[in-house]
C-alpha cells in the first residue's frame, strides 16, 4: 500500500505529465490535422507550454508534500482525467468519422449547398496559377479547394460554363433529384466538432453509371446554373466523365480566413 | 464508435485546453499579486454604471467560455460584486473583437447580424447582471461563502507549507491579508499551488463537459431534429437548445450558424449565436466552480428567456428595415 500513498502522493503531477504526455503525440504525431483547423494549431502549441507549466508546478507541491497524507482520498475527482487521456490516445480514424457524418448519425448541420459561401470575404488566395480562375478549365485541388468553391457560390454566374475538374466522395441527399449527388469533402472551421459536409452538386445524369454513397471519385464536367430553390440560381456539375480514386487519407478541408 | 467518440473529444479539448490553461494561470496570478483594493477601486460605484461598463469588458479583454470561468471566479475573490461578475462571465465571449470578427465574416451579405449579436450580447448580460443585483444576494448566487471566512485568525504557517489547493469562494482570504507580508518566493509558490489546484477544480468540469457535449454528437441522430416548426418561439427555443447542446466555441459559432440560414430566420440564428456562447453543456457544469446549482438553473433560464425576447424585437427591427 505504500506505492499507493506514493501515487497519491503525486497524483496531479502523475496525471498533468499523462495529459502533456498525450497532447505531445498529438502534436509531434502531427495528428491535429484529424481534429483541428490548422488557423488553431498555434493554441495548441501554446498549450504544451501551459501544460508544461502546470506540471513543473505540480511536482513542485508534490515534493513539498508528506508521503503520509490523513486528508480524504478523493480518487472519483480525478477519474475522469484518467478517461479523458485514454481518449485522447485513442486516435482517429478519418474514414469512421467521415461516414459519421455523412449517414446523418452527426447533429452538425450540412455546409453543403447554397450556404457553403460561409467564410465570406477570404484572404485572396496566394499570388499563384492554382488560385486563377480566369481560365475555361479549372482543377480544384485541396490547396484551392476552399477559395474557388467559394467563389463559385458567391458569383456562380462568373463560373457558368466553365469546364472543372475536382475530388470528392459520393454524398447523397434527399433534397437532390434521383442523378444527383454532391461531390463533397468534410469541411472543418474550428474544430472537428463543427465539422460539416461541404462541396458542388454533381448532376450525373449524362452518365451510365451507378455510385455508391462515399466512394471517392474525381469528376469533371461543365457548370450550369439551375434553380434549386434558392434566391439565386445554384452551380451544379453537369458531369462528363469520372474515375474513381482511393480514399484521401486527410479528406478535410480547412477554411482559411483572418 | 469509440473511434468517433474519441475524435469529438478529442477536438472539442484541443479547442479548449490552452484558454482553460492560460485562464487558470491568470486566476492565480490575479490571486496572489492583486489585492482586494484594487479591483475595487477600478469597478464603478454606481449599480447600473458598473454592471454596463462590465457588460463592455470584452472588448478590452477576449477571453472565450472556457479561459472565463476561472478568472471570474478569481476576481470574484477579490471582490468582484456578484452582479458584475455575472455580467462579465455572460458577454465577454459574445462582446469581443474576435467573435464579432468571425460572425461578421460569416454573415458577408448582412453585417447587421454581427451588430445584433453584439448588442444582443450586451442586453442580455446588462439586464441578468441587473437582476442578480437587485433580487439576489451573494448567498443564494455563490457556491461557498467567503463572508464567514473572512474574520478566521491568520496562519502564515499554513499557506506556506500549504498543501492546500484553492478553489474560488474557498477560505483562502488568509492569502489576501498576508499578502504584504510575503516573500516573493512564497508569492511564486502560491502561484503555482493555486494554478494547480484551479485546473484540478476547474478541469475536471470542463472535461464533463466535452464527455457529455461529444456523446450527444455522436449519439443523437440529425434527423431527430427534423420538422421543426417555424412558429415563434419554437425556432428560436430550438437554436437555443441546439447550441447549449454541440458547445461549440463562441469564435467559430457563426460559421455554424450561417450554415444552417436556409432553414431559420435571422432570430433564431442569433439565439444560437448569442446564448450558445453564454451557456452550453461545457459552460453550465464549470460555472458549478463558482455558482451555487440552484443559481445556475436560474441563470440558464434567464438567459434562454432575455435572448429569446431579444432575437424577437432583433427580427422585428429587421423586418421593419
Amino acid at each position: 500500500m505504500k506505492l499507493f500513498r506514493y501515487i497519491y502522493m503525486f497524483r496531479e503531477f502523475i496525471l498533468l505529465s499523462l495529459l502533456f504526455i498525450s497532447l505531445e503525440r498529438l502534436v509531434n504525431g502531427r495528428q491535429l490535422y484529424s481534429f483541428l483547423n490548422p488557423g488553431y494549431h498555434l493554441f495548441v502549441n501554446l498549450a504544451l507550454v501551459t501544460v508544461f507549466f502546470l506540471t513543473g508546478a505540480a511536482l513542485f507541491i508534490s515534493a513539498g508534500r508528506e508521503p503520509e497524507d490523513n486528508t480524504p482520498r478523493e480518487y472519483f475527482k480525478y477519474f475522469v482525467f484518467i478517461v479523458l487521456v485514454a481518449l485522447l490516445n485513442t486516435g482517429s480514424d478519418s474514414t469512421a468519422f467521415s461516414s459519421h457524418l455523412t449517414a446523418g448519425n452527426s447533429i452538425t448541420p450540412d455546409v453543403s449547398m447554397n450556404s457553403f459561401s460561409a467564410a465570406g470575404d477570404l484572404k485572396p488566395g496566394p499570388d499563384s496559377d492554382i488560385f486563377n480562375t480566369s481560365g475555361d478549365f479549372i482543377e480544384i485541388t485541396k490547396e484551392n479547394y476552399y477559395f474557388i468553391v467559394n467563389d463559385i457560390y458567391s458569383a456562380p454566374e462568373k463560373f457558368a460554363g466553365k469546364r472543372i475538374s475536382i475530388d470528392g466522395f459520393v454524398y447523397k441527399s434527399k433534397k437532390l433529384k434521383q442523378k444527383e449527388f454532391v461531390i463533397a469533402r468534410l469541411i472543418i472551421y474550428c474544430c472537428a466538432a463543427d465539422a460539416g459536409i461541404g462541396g458542388l452538386i454533381a448532376d450525373a445524369g449524362g452518365i451510365n453509371d451507378n455510385f455508391r454513397k462515399n466512394e471517392w471519385l474525381r469528376v469533371e464536367g461543365v457548370l450550369a446554373l439551375e434553380n434549386k430553390g434558392g434566391e439565386k440560381p445554384a452551380p451544379v456539375l453537369k458531369l462528363e466523365s469520372f474515375k474513381r480514386i482511393p480514399a484521401d487519407k486527410e479528406p478535410y478541408i480547412y477554411p482559411v480566413y483572418n | 464508435m469509440l473511434s468517433v467518440y474519441s475524435t469529438y473529444v478529442t477536438a472539442i479539448f484541443l479547442e479548449g485546453i490552452f484558454f482553460l490553461t492560460i485562464g487558470v494561470i491568470i486566476s492565480s496570478l490575479i490571486d496572489v499579486f492583486i489585492s482586494d483594493n484594487t479591483i475595487s477601486k477600478i469597478v464603478p460605484s454606481g449599480r447600473v454604471t458598473g454592471i454596463a461598463v462590465s457588460s463592455l469588458t470584452g472588448i478590452l479583454f477576449p477571453v472565450c467560455e472556457c479561459g472565463i470561468v476561472p478568472v471570474v471566479a478569481g476576481l470574484i475573490k477579490k471582490g468582484l460584486p456578484v452582479s458584475h461578475a455575472v455580467t462579465m462571465l455572460l458577454s465577454i465571449p459574445v462582446v469581443n473583437l474576435v467573435t464579432f470578427t468571425s460572425t461578421y465574416y460569416a454573415f458577408p451579405g448582412t453585417p447587421v447580424i454581427a451588430f445584433l449579436r453584439m448588442a444582443g450580447g450586451v442586453a442580455v448580460s446588462f439586464c441578468l447582471g441587473l437582476a442578480v443585483s437587485l433580487f439576489l444576494d451573494d448567498d443564494s448566487v455563490l457556491k461557498r461563502k467567503p463572508e464567514e471566512k473572512k474574520y478566521k485568525p491568520v496562519n502564515l504557517e499554513n499557506f506556506v507549507i500549504l498543501d492546500h489547493l484553492c478553489s474560488p469562494g474557498c477560505s483562502c482570504h488568509h492569502h489576501v491579508e498576508t499578502h504584504s507580508k510575503l516573500t516573493p518566493a512564497e508569492k511564486i509558490r502560491g502561484v503555482l499551488n493555486h494554478s494547480v489546484g484551479e485546473f484540478f477544480e476547474t478541469g475536471r468540469y470542463f472535461i464533463i463537459g466535452i464527455l457529455v457535449t461529444a456523446a450527444f454528437q455522436t449519439f443523437v441522430p440529425k434527423n431527430a431534429f427534423d420538422g421543426v416548426s417555424s412558429a415563434f418561439p419554437l425556432p428560436e427555443l430550438f437554436m437555443t437548445g441546439y447550441a447549449y447542446i454541440l458547445s461549440i466555441c463562441s469564435q467559430t459559432d457563426a460559421f455554424v450558424a450561417r450554415s444552417m440560414s436556409s432553414y431559420f430566420g435571422p432570430g433564431a440564428l442569433l439565439c444560437f449565436m448569442i446564448s450558445g456562447a453564454m451557456i452550453d453543456v461545457k459552460t453550465t457544469l464549470m460555472l458549478r466552480v463558482i455558482f451555487r446549482k440552484r443559481f445556475i438553473i436560474l441563470l440558464a433560464a434567464g438567459i434562454i428567456i432575455s435572448t429569446v425576447c431579444f432575437s424577437f424585437l432583433a427580427e422585428t427591427v429587421l423586418k421593419i428595415l
